[in-house]
């Protein structure tokens, strides 16, 4: 009666690990410039429209990020230290900093200054959490205009806008973008016995 | 059930690495053999089959009372452990795999030897490489194994949809990260998503346990028994996390051998257990005495019908080396100079596969040989 099965390893075995190894050519914000913050804007010709374009996706943000209502289900999915409350997301590790808004007329109000988020060990629910912006995905607008869309990303480098996945960044895409401060994480205090023993701890 | 002597197949260790098995050697000495096999008939293997599932739901109705009358008494846990025992049985946390040792040689009821109900190796080579080798080497034949589909049957009745699974394990061990490649491979291939990390690798950042992207643990594959866990620095933090472990908590009654005495009170003259207590004047005659927590064959003594030592293996890493049970010793049915142990495995509480190890001590240790089986 199980003379016919199949045994099929997805991991295992010389077949399992094909088409595993990492591959860049389906970067999802490939083709698109992708700005981390308005300062950037003014190396471009359409630096005016750019600042716009980006004073409406960080508006965008606010009411576009995908939402939760804990800061646990929101860490589950972008990460700890990732997510904040919309006051938070604004002014913690977004690039509108008060200087880059100091010249710019056409800037939203905004909180002054970078305010560092506090990590928070707690459970805390009650509220709106959502990630931190880490830059904006620009494009045309169906008017030809130029567009910009809000980017989050998770801590396995996967890009989001809104709350729908893009897909993988390439490892190289920011290397130095911003990262969240972590929360104090201690590791170790797990294995103790068993590499005190250095035998199997199955049985 | 009789011994075969066979030709083993010249290039079995190009086949068995070309499937992943990555320890068919275990410190220079061959740890998969297969130049002998064990064979049955038909009958047989529903003799032990049956006798494996009358266990398990033996052992499952032996929890549910325990934990009714919040008797723990006789397993020396601590409150903590009681406490999250209790918690995994009313949260109905899953359980996913066991294996339990018979003492067999065909004809008699077999005798149940332990219950490996926590953090049981030698799946992958009962599963997958002695189901290889029986396809090329005996065709015809069948084998008592239906260990991959259960698996990844009892991952998708999980619960774990859209959720994160973690798979860890000690560092260095082939074996037991062969084993626990193995259980997240099955695991993929029910649609879960997974990671995996060493079991020092585990991070707790005040509120939860973390890996090392920072991303939450919520439910934790663990090779790492769990009188290793709660004698850690990260045990206190298991509750409050509220991360499901895989075993689950409960599984720690089970995984003592004071289930032993337990099953023989609750069970009297049951025909698949043998006579054990905590009391050794109990147990007449020629009796084994085998520490709580012992793992690998370790602490275990082996008392004449005299009275005096007839063998004794060495203490491993056991928190209680002095908390012991007696079960009257049974004649180790020997072939060939071998002693085999039949392992049948229960996946999700449902017997489905054997794998036999051999020694030539009577005593089953971590060095003792995986020798594939077949009936007709």
């Amino acid at each position: 009666m199980r003379k016919s099965r199949v045994i099929r390893l997805a991991l295992l075995g010389t077949v399992g690990l094909v088409g595993l190894a990492g591959c860049d050519n389906n970067d999802p914000l490939a083709g698109h410039d992708v700005l981390r913050d308005q300062k950037e804007c003014a190396s471009r010709p359409d630096a005016d429209a750019c600042r716009t374009a980006l004073a409406d996706a960080r508006a965008q943000h606010v009411q576009t990020a995908p939402r939760f209502t804990s800061r646990e289900q929101c860490e589950a999915e972008f990460g700890v230290s990732n997510c904040g409350t919309p006051s938070q997301v604004l002014s913690g590790n977004d690039a509108f900093s008060s200087a880059a808004l100091a010249g710019d007329p056409n800037s939203p109000t905004a909180q002054p200054g970078p305010q560092p988020m506090q990590p928070q060990a707690q459970s805390s629910s009650g509220g709106i959490f959502m990630p931190m912006l880490m830059g904006y995905m620009m494009g045309r607008t169906l008017g030809g205009g130029l567009g910009a869309q809000p980017l989050y990303r998770d801590p396995s480098n996967t890009a989001y806008s809104g709350g729908r996945p893009l897909g993988q960044l390439s490892a190289n895409r920011f290397p130095d973008a911003p990262k969240a401060s972590p929360l104090a994480v201690s590791r170790g205090g797990f294995g103790r016995t068993g590499s005190a023993i250095t035998s199997s701890a199955g049985s | 059930m009789e011994r075969l002597t066979i030709e083993p197949r010249p290039d079995w260790r190009e086949r068995a690495e070309k499937i992943g098995f990555e320890f068919h050697t275990i410190n220079g000495e061959p740890y998969w053999c297969e130049d002998a096999a064990y064979s049955f008939t038909t009958a047989e293997i529903d003799m032990i089959d049956d006798a494996a599932q009358r266990l398990e739901d033996m052992c499952l109705e032996l929890v549910d009372d325990i934990i009714a009358n919040g008797d723990y008494g006789a397993f020396g846990l601590t409150e903590t452990a009681c406490s999250l025992i209790e918690q995994s049985w009313q949260r109905q946390d899953k359980n996913l795999y066991g294996r339990f040792d018979f003492a067999w040689c065909g004809g008699q009821p077999p005798k149940l030897l332990e219950y490996n109900a926590d953090t049981p190796t030698a799946l992958f080579e009962a599963s997958v490489v002695q189901w290889e080798w029986l396809n090329s080497y005996r065709k015809d034949s069948d084998q008592f194994n239906g260990i991959h589909e259960t698996l990844i049957d009892a991952w998708k009745n999980f619960g774990l949809w859209g959720h994160r699974l973690h798979f860890t394990c000690v560092r260095d061990h082939a074996e037991d990260l062969g084993t626990t490649e193995y259980l997240r491979d099955t695991a993929v291939q029910a649609g879960l998503d997974t990671e995996r990390l060493f079991i020092d690798e585990i991070g707790w950042n005040g509120a939860r346990f973390v890996d090392q992207a920072a991303k939450p643990i919520t439910t934790l594959f663990k090779l790492y028994p769990w009188e290793w866990l709660l004698q850690e620095d990260f045990a206190a933090h298991i509750q409050p996390s509220g991360v499901k472990l895989i075993e689950p908590a409960w599984k720690m009654l089970l995984s003592t051998k004071a289930i032993l005495p337990l099953l023989w009170q609750r069970y009297p003259d049951h025909e698949n257990l043998l006579p054990a207590s905590f009391d050794a004047a109990a147990i007449h005659g020629a009796k084994i005495a085998k520490p709580f927590w012992g793992r690998e064959g370790s602490g275990i003594t082996q008392y004449a019908a005299d009275g005096s030592i007839a063998d004794q293996t060495a203490p491993g890493g056991d928190p209680a080396p002095d908390r012991l049970v007696y079960q009257q010793a049974v004649a180790m049915p020997e072939f060939d100079g071998f002693y085999p142990v039949l392992g049948v495995w229960v996946i999700a509480s449902r017997a489905c596969g054997l794998g036999i190890r051999e020694d030539r001590s009577a005593i089953t240790r971590n060095t003792s040989r995986f020798v594939p089986h077949l009936f007709e």
